[in-house]
């Protein structure tokens, strides 16, 4: 399984959760099996416009991403992750990358849904 | 005897060769011509078909705009055909044009929108905040409008 984690730069376990999935540094991606981090690499950020929001959800479906970890995002992004297979975790209070992957990892994620996204006639959570 | 039967032979796989060349090259072109241009659905009942905002889109060489008269026929085009972009209407709902936006995001989220608005940009964008529409068109749109949405369009790589 591959966990994409949008993060500040130069990314990394190490590195800060970037909080906003579409506009962050670069991603962080994760590969672990039965619950442990077996590698981990970074993938540099598409850049994209107002109306350009599923440019990201393409990059990182093109990238065999299967599972994002996310701070905020609209509900037309979370609905193209959803339909490309991509399953989108709620991680905003996550310090680090690596503390939001090892609570996803530990099953303490909340997953994403429509009433958690930004705006679109609900309340915006985060940017 | 087998000299005429191969000539007849060969010459009936000539006219297969040629009459599937002439039917290939058919095909190809209507299935080239449908798949290469970028598909546009208008649902926008009360735009002029003859109105310069339409009529720009509609020239661009890259550009098949298909034009809807009922909120299903969007939808099944948006279902089946995966077009790049809708243009909706505001009206006199905004909620029920965000609506359909939903609506369409449902079906494919990979389909941008954008409404003809009487409200200013900024305020149509905290409305539809979330849904990733592009920035809407003024009421009634201009060949102008038309111009800069198809720069848009490109710069957002639809155009292949």
């Amino acid at each position: 399984m591959i966990i994409g984690i949008p993060s500040t730069q130069p990314g990394g376990l190490d590195a800060r959760f970037g909080a906003h999935f579409g506009h962050c540094d670069l991603y962080t991606l994760v590969e672990a099996e039965n619950g442990e981090i077996k590698e981990v690499r970074t993938l540099p950020n598409v850049p994209h416009q107002q109306g350009g929001c599923l440019a990201p959800v393409q990059h990182l479906a093109d990238n065999g991403v299967d599972v994002l970890l996310a701070g905020g995002m609209g509900m037309r992004p979370l609905m193209g992750f959803n339909q490309k297979g991509i399953d989108v975790y709620f991680a905003a209070n996550a310090p680090t990358v690596g503390v939001a992957v090892r609570a996803f990892l530990a099953g303490n994620l909340q997953k994403f849904t429509q009433d958690l996204t930004c705006g679109g006639g609900g309340q915006p959570i985060a940017g | 005897m087998a000299g005429p039967y191969f000539q007849v032979t060969a010459k009936t796989n000539a006219e297969t060769v040629w009459k599937n060349v002439v039917l290939q090259a058919v095909f190809g072109y209507t299935i080239a011509y449908f798949t290469m241009k970028t598909n546009i659905v208008l649902f926008t009942p009360s735009l002029n078909p003859a109105s310069g905002f339409i009529t720009t889109l509609s020239d661009h060489e890259d550009v098949r705009v298909t034009t809807v008269a009922t909120t299903e026929e969007m939808l099944r085009l948006v279902r089946e055909e995966s077009p790049a972009l809708v243009v909706l209407e505001e009206g006199d709902d905004a909620r029920k044009a965000l609506g359909l936006v939903i609506d369409i995001l449902s079906i494919n989220a990979m389909v941008n929108t954008i409404t003809i608005t009487a409200m200013d940009p900024e305020s149509w964008h905290e409305k539809s905040e979330g849904l990733g529409m592009l920035e809407p068109l003024p009421a009634p749109p201009s060949a102008t409008d038309a111009r800069k949405l198809l720069a848009t369009l490109g710069r957002l790589g639809v155009f292949t």
